[in-house]
């Protein structure tokens, strides 16, 4: 497969604080990737400088070959870009269709579009519903929805898994496997069951840095990344 | 049924106005509803901005007073002969001197708001009061057009045949006005424009992370809420048939924004009710006493708090 979003380099500093430590990334076509590592490694300022949210210090991005560097958000989005939120951004005032048509205006498509991309995450029957009555799980099965409406060929994923029950948890690995070859996905997950079952490929991010990348299994049995992130089960 | 029962009835009773008011002797109140009518379009204007794209402007009696000196100005050089700046004549039709005022008006809130939309919060509210404070200052120091004194001119600009001498034409011409542009607001808060506008009032971060330029919305509907009250300033200064600086004080800008917020924002009709609620409250109270502010204050603040949402809003009513 080939690579679909490079990440080249990229550094990132927050003062005196690195949060992205000269990251080299490939992200190919149709593959899920996983992104781990603990709390404040850097992975959500990672998203946010591939979206256009932050502009990094220094290294570059590229989609399908195009340097992304001085695109605004709204054109890495028009090229293929999509991302959800750890906390979902929804419009509360909105049903759950509204907030799906919002998108698909925002790309020039008609309204009509909006039932398949509720039924593909899952909710179809919750379409006239305010999102203010919305659960959390409901609202981030919406964000899916919103941002399969960008028709993305790039999704990243922000702790989908994030605040959600076993049975929530099952129901989004399901959807996300439902999508799994159509478009790229970057799975940035602490839920290890939903990044084993759902990853081609694990990069593990610590302090900003990338120190390793593999297959799942690769990475089960990398020693440093046990010692770093998913401990070594002794205790 | 409710929904379209109540605006039927305010129609049909502003329809009935003139006649109820000549009936009961009191023909100053066809000049007191035509003003409330106006700054109902006025306030209506600044709801685009402010109810639909959650932009608190303090600066839309810079609008509004452009688009009343524009009807001076030009009314002014059509009686003179003088052409404006030796290039454009002046003219008395008022089709003519309206589109001009929305124009002229429409250009103000693109420069302004090129500029405060760079901004948000507590700031965008700070600039657009000190653009609206320029430009106050600005016709405040235009000796040609009267200074501080402002420009009076002998008759309202010309429509068809109409009698425009006459409060109840005028009144009619006013209502036409206001019922064309609420029509517009509708238009807007029902398009895919007043979709995206809401959904960047509700969260922006959401609108640019589906690729929407929330600058260029935000600044289309700065321009429409400056076109509208533009609108309104040109309608007023027909009505006076005079113009001052007085129009684009700050104050015009507040009282606005507390017609939106006694209305309800976010609606259609809401600003207009709003208008009505405190012209009237003003025109009541300052019968009984002079310290009527004194009144009117307190009473403002309870009615905000009796109707949340807006007196629109009474009922879970969103007209």
């Amino acid at each position: 497969m080939s690579a679909l979003l490079v990440i080249d380099d990229l550094t990132k500093n927050f003062g005196g604080l690195r949060v992205t430590d000269h990251v080299c990334l490939d992200l190919r076509a149709g593959e899920v990737h996983a992104l781990i590592g603990p709390n404040g490694a850097g992975k959500t300022t990672l998203i946010s400088q591939i979206m256009g949210e932050l502009a990094p210090d220094s290294g570059a991005i590229h989609l399908d070959g195009v340097p992304l560097g001085s695109l605004s958000q709204a054109a890495r989005v028009k090229r293929g870009l999509a991302r959800t939120f750890q906390v979902p951004q929804v419009l509360g005032e909105y049903t759950a269709r509204d907030n799906v048509v919002a998108a698909l205006y925002a790309r020039g498509a008609s309204a009509n579009e909006a039932d398949q991309h509720l039924a593909r995450a899952a909710m179809s029957a919750r379409a006239d519903v305010r999102v203010s009555d919305l659960s959390h799980g409901e609202r981030k099965q919406l964000e899916l929805a919103i941002a399969l409406a960008t028709r993305p060929r790039m999704l990243l994923l922000d702790e989908p898994m994030a605040g959600l029950g076993p049975v929530e948890s099952t129901q989004m690995i399901s959807i996300l496997q439902g999508l799994r070859g159509e478009m790229a996905m970057l799975l940035v997950e602490h839920d290890m069951k939903a990044v084993f079952a759902l990853a081609d490929r694990i990069s593990v991010l610590v302090y900003g840095a990338i120190i390793a990348s593999g297959t799942p299994q690769e990475i089960q049995n990398d020693p440093r990344v046990r010692e770093a992130y998913l401990g070594t089960g002794e205790d | 049924m409710r929904k379209i029962l109540f605006p039927i009835l305010g129609l049909a009773l502003l329809l009935a106005w003139p006649f109820v008011a000549e009936k009961i002797g009191s023909p100053a109140l066809i000049t007191l509803f035509t003003r409330m009518m106006i700054l109902g379009l006025a306030a209506s204007a600044l709801n685009i901005a402010l109810g639909f794209g959650g932009l608190v402007s303090l600066g839309h009696a810079a609008f509004y007073g452009i688009g009343a000196y524009a009807i001076g100005i030009s009314t002014t050089h059509a009686i003179s002969g003088e052409p404006f700046l030796g290039l454009v004549s002046g003219s008395n039709l008022l089709i003519v001197n309206v589109l001009v005022a929305v124009v002229v008006s429409g250009m103000a809130a693109a420069i302004i708001g090129a500029l405060a939309l760079r901004t948000s919060g507590i700031q965008f509210i700070m600039i657009t009061l000190a653009f609206a404070q320029m430009v106050f200052f600005l016709f405040l120091a235009l000796k040609a057009y009267g200074g501080d004194d402002g420009l009076t001119f002998r008759r309202r600009n010309a429509l068809f045949d109409l009698n425009m001498r006459d409060d109840a034409t005028f009144f009619y011409v006013t209502l036409g006005f206001l019922l064309v542009w609420l029509g517009i607001c509708a238009r807007v808060l029902h398009s895919r424009f007043g979709l995206l506008l809401g959904g960047i009032r509700q969260n922006e971060r959401r609108m640019q992370a589906i690729g929407v330029n929330t600058f260029r919305l935000k600044w289309f509907a700065f321009i429409i809420s400056g076109m509208g009250a533009g609108l309104a300033g040109a309608l007023m200064a027909n009505l006076g048939r005079f113009v001052s600086p007085d129009l684009m004080h700050w104050t015009t800008s507040g009282e606005l924004l507390i017609m939106c917020v006694l209305g309800g924002s976010g609606t259609i009709l809401g600003p207009v009710l709003g208008a009505f609620a405190l012209i009237g409250l003003e025109a009541t109270l300052n019968t009984w006493t002079e310290h009527w502010q004194a009144i009117l204050g307190p009473l403002l603040v309870l009615m905000v708090l009796a109707f949340r949402g807006g007196l629109a809003r009474i009922g879970g009513r969103k007209p």
